[in-house]
């Protein structure tokens, strides 16, 4: 018994999610930043020049040279050991505060769209309360409340963050609910759930890549803005905020870089968690 | 026998990054008046042929080769402004999902006037408005003038775009798929209304569709794509009783027709060669009569009767064939 | 009597839409056996895609009885209905947005399978790829990268993994091309022997219909207006909707021609209730009477219509002949 058709005879069969697009330059730049990062990340944690919290009262505030490639702050600790242990801590805080956000927010927002009624009307207003701050001053408040310290820091900016996922989640299966992939999923017979992880989200989930990537970008400048506040992590922890904190009255008496090299690190961090959202954006937006 | 109104010649077009062409040397007679069906399944380029015809091929779609020629000029070889002015007072199109194709931000009359006064240059036409909606059947006329396009019904959308296109009096109509999607009642209502005013102006009407039944109750002239090419092109009496190209043999053995009691043509054996892409027949690679030369070399378009043309080399082997036969089929009651 | 397997009386369905209320289903009763293939003929507006979506319960109707060998299932809450979707399923008419675009074709039909606690699955699965000649490299391709007519019978595949009784399909050759739609029509035919299926074959191509269906329902603006065997009503098409609606198909064959039978007015709104027969508005032959709610009047066995004309008794007024060809 022979079927006649065969696959179509025009033009290039799409052959699956990746895109024959070369990588732009922007993704490759991104990358190579974080790339950069982590290897400063590593290499500090492994065998920093020097111990990032050792003072050393004889090299106070001496220019980048030898010796001390980026200079040293005004207790005498190298500040190139200090920029790589910071890059530990608040690449740790950004991948902590984006995992909950991420999955706490996608979570509740999926669930509270697909099962509509009062759950999602709840989950709505919370989400609006908590949105109507603005995210830098809600982890600044949260933090008083809790205290100062690393985990403190990543709950607030984290609660500050979750809203966001919760909306964007809730807005995709909102919308995909109505396919008729998704429609099928349940004349099958698959129980809500399923069609919820295993069916909708997985087509929804690009929008929420962007924002975890962007997030990561922002708690950081977050972290790195409450401790310059004096708030959060303090010193003589070894983070970039503080750093630039510590630095910044030396600012004005010439000696810059104690503040302006942990500073370029929140920047290119920032800078390249941006890139690579936008890179995994216009990447996966093309697919469809 | 009327001189054609517009020839394609040759026609080869190809989008950018892409090594196959997606139309190869196109070729298409479209008689001065009177209905001609271009036919073929999706993929097989015939809507955009009428867009190459019209000048509104997609970006990164560019011509290769060929010519269009309508009254002694080469529409291929005109300017953008000049092509412009050839839509609408030469060459009028509408198109599939006729909603979409409207202004939904201006009522219909509005669009109506606005396209009557750009065409024939007389400002103020609005009272023009209602007497075309009238023309093309619309029920109550000076009601829906005023109207949105979201508050009128697909085939009412689609008789809008008549009245729009009616205001210019082109010589020639390409429907390019008009009624697909339409209820057969109104789709039926559509195409007789086309058929009236065709008449009455004289224009040619090239009706781009999918569905044969249309085709046999409107078109005079009927040609086959597929694969980019035209691989018949027949009067559609000749089409329907006696095809002389295998694909379309095919299509006539596997119509399902509402007046026949069922019964099913299937394929005897299995063919799906492996056929590199370019040279040779478009459709060997699903030919139950394919020969080796078949696959290797051209075929051009021959004269197989009056007004009928075939593109295959082994048409005349083929002739005495029934329709099952040349379409390499067997029929069976269920 | 036989009870039939799947039955439907006095369905009602209303939604809001925008702050109005359609009224897609106004009172449908009709009854499929075990074994038949059921055509549903109407045009938009009609309500057939509500109706499947009743039957599988993809939408709640707002009234009436759905029966399932006998057990009213109207009710049921969702838990309970995923059982009954073992025995009861759809295909869907555009597969490409049917079928989860990110899914392969294997997850697609395996899913099911799983679902139900399908035993032997992969022995299930290569029959089932068997049953709808498909190769078997297709399995690790996904929708994108099928044709339309492999994409339809993974679609098919899917729906009757679990070897379901009923089977809905709502439009299954409307998205394919036109060579390849008698071939699905075969495949689904032998299916139905092999694996001893129902149909209700759910369409607005009265061609495709002709060469699937035993019987022939007719549907307009949510009503039945007339029933009954496939070649009785083609023979014999007894509303006036069912004669319009039989004198608009395009035949494909230049030597037959056809009066079309026109129609009054524009296309009918399902936010309207008109009172009697739905078609009345735009019936030619419309009289006082059908102002009234139309009993269906038998017009021969197992054939019946709701229509005045149709009454036995001498009711008929001529009507334009059809001229179809009919062998």
């Amino acid at each position: 018994m022979a079927v006649l058709d065969v696959a179509p005879l025009e033009g290039p069969v799409f052959t699956g999610r990746r895109s024959r697009l070369p990588v732009s330059i922007s993704a490759a730049v991104g990358v190579a930043i974080l790339a950069m990062l982590i290897v400063l990340w590593i290499w500090g944690a492994i065998a920093p020049p020097h111990n990032p919290l050792a003072t050393d009262p004889a090299s106070q505030l001496l220019p980048p040279g030898t010796g001390h490639i980026l200079g040293t702050d005004k207790f005498g600790r190298d500040v190139l050991s200090r920029v790589m242990a910071g890059t530990g801590i608040d690449l740790a805080i950004a991948l902590l505060v984006t995992g909950i956000a991420f999955t706490v927010g996608v979570l509740v927002g999926s669930l509270a769209a697909y099962n509509g009624g009062w759950l999602d009307d709840i989950v709505l207003r919370v989400v609006d309360m908590v949105l109507s701050f603005p995210a830098f001053v809600l982890a600044l408040a949260i933090t008083a409340v809790l205290g100062n310290s690393v985990r403190n820091v990543v709950i607030a900016i984290a609660v500050a963050y979750t809203p966001y996922f919760v909306r964007l989640a809730r807005g995709e299966v909102l919308s995909a609910r109505r396919s008729d992939y998704a429609e099928n999923a349940r004349a099958v017979g698959n129980p809500g759930w399923r069609v919820v992880f295993l069916h909708l989200l997985p087509n929804c989930v690009t929008p929420a890549l962007v924002q975890a990537s962007l997030t990561m970008g922002w708690s950081i400048l977050d972290a790195s803005g409450l401790s310059f506040l004096g708030l959060g992590i303090k010193p003589p922890t070894a983070e970039w905020g503080v750093e630039v904190s510590e630095g910044a009255s030396n600012i004005v008496s010439g000696e810059w870089w104690t503040s302006v090299f942990p500073g370029l690190a929140i920047t290119f961090a920032v800078l390249a968690f941006n890139l690579i959202g936008e890179a995994i954006q216009t990447r996966f937006s093309r697919r469809r | 026998m009327k001189a054609n109104l517009l020839t394609v010649e040759d026609l080869t077009v190809a989008f950018e990054g892409q090594s196959r062409p997606v139309l190869s040397g196109v070729n298409l007679q479209i008689p001065a008046d009177g209905w001609m069906g271009l036919v073929g399944e999706s993929g097989s380029g015939k809507s955009l042929t009428s867009l190459a015809i019209i000048g509104l091929l997609p970006p990164g779609a560019r011509v290769l080769g060929g010519r269009v020629l309508m009254e002694g000029e080469d529409l291929l070889s005109f300017s953008t402004d000049r092509m412009r002015r050839v839509r609408g007072s030469r060459i009028g199109m509408i198109f599939q999902s006729p909603r979409s194709a409207l202004n939904p931000l201006m009522t219909v009359g509005a669009q109506i006037a606005r396209s009557v006064s750009h065409q024939t240059g007389r400002p103020n036409a609005e009272k023009g408005a209602v007497e075309l909606l009238r023309k093309v059947q619309m029920p109550d006329p000076e009601l829906r003038v005023h109207a949105y396009p979201h508050q009128l019904s697909g085939g009412m959308c689609q008789r809008v775009l008549i009245a729009m296109m009616l205001a210019a009096r082109p010589r020639l109509l390409i429907a390019d798929e008009p009624t697909t999607g339409l209820d057969v009642t109104v789709e039926a209502e559509i195409l007789d209304l086309m058929h009236s005013l065709q008449e009455e102006t004289g224009m040619a009407v090239l009706l781009i569709t999918h569905d044969l039944g249309i085709v046999a109750e409107h078109c005079g002239q009927v040609a086959v794509m597929y694969g980019g090419r035209i691989v018949e092109e027949a009067p559609v009496e000749v089409m329907f009783r006696d095809p002389g190209h295998p694909y379309t043999a095919q299509l006539m053995a596997t119509l399902l027709r509402a007046d026949h009691p069922a019964d099913f043509a299937e394929a005897v054996g299995n063919r799906q060669l492996d056929v590199p892409a370019g040279s040779g027949c478009c459709y060997a690679a699903r030919c139950p009569h394919a020969v080796p030369a078949c696959i290797t070399s051209s075929v051009e378009l021959e004269m197989a009767g009056p007004g009928h043309l075939v593109a295959c080399r082994r048409r005349q082997q083929l002739a005495g064939l029934s329709i099952d036969e040349k379409a390499g089929m067997t029929r069976a009651a269920v | 009597m036989k009870t039939p397997l799947l039955e439907v009386r006095d369905l009602t369905c209303e939604f809001r839409v925008r702050g109005r209320t359609v009224h897609a289903l106004n009172g449908v009763s009709f009854g499929v056996e075990a074994g038949e293939t059921v055509g549903l003929v109407g045009e938009s507006g009609c309500g057939k895609s509500t109706l499947a979506r009743c039957i599988v319960r993809l939408q709640r109707p707002t009234g009436g009885h759905l029966m399932f060998e006998g057990q009213d299932y109207v009710g049921w809450p969702e838990r309970r209905i995923r059982r009954l979707r073992r025995d009861v399923q759809m295909v869907f008419q555009d597969p490409m947005t049917a079928l989860n675009p990110s899914w392969t074709a294997r997850r697609l039909i395996m899913e099911p399978l799983m679902l139900h606690r399908v035993p032997m699955r992969e022995a299930r699965l290569r029959h089932l790829l068997d049953e709808v000649e498909l190769p078997a490299g297709i399995l690790n391709r996904r929708p994108s990268e099928l044709s339309g007519g492999q994409r339809q019978r993974v679609a098919i595949a899917r729906a009757i993994g679990p070897s379901p009784r009923f089977v809905v399909l709502d439009e299954p050759t409307a998205s394919v091309d036109m060579s390849i739609r008698a071939g699905l029509l075969r495949l689904l035919r032998k299916l139905q022997r092999e694996e001893g299926l129902t149909y209700l074959f759910i369409s607005h191509d009265l061609s495709t219909v002709r060469h699937i269906a035993d019987r022939l329902l007719v549907m307009y603006l949510g009503k039945v207006v007339e029933e009954g065997a496939m070649e009785s009503v083609f023979r014999k098409p007894s509303h006036v909707y069912t004669q319009v609606l039989l004198s608009s198909i395009p035949i494909p064959d230049p030597s037959v021609h056809r009066e079309r039978l026109p129609m009054l007015g524009e296309p009918p709104s399902p936010t309207e209730v008109t009172t009697g027969c739905p078609f009345r508005p735009r019936c030619p032959q419309a009289t006082e009477e059908c102002k009234q709610p139309q009993p269906y009047y038998e017009v021969e066995p197992g054939h019946r219509a709701a229509c005045r004309l149709a009454k036995p008794e001498g009711g008929r007024e001529s009507l334009a002949r059809v001229t179809t060809g009919v062998a």
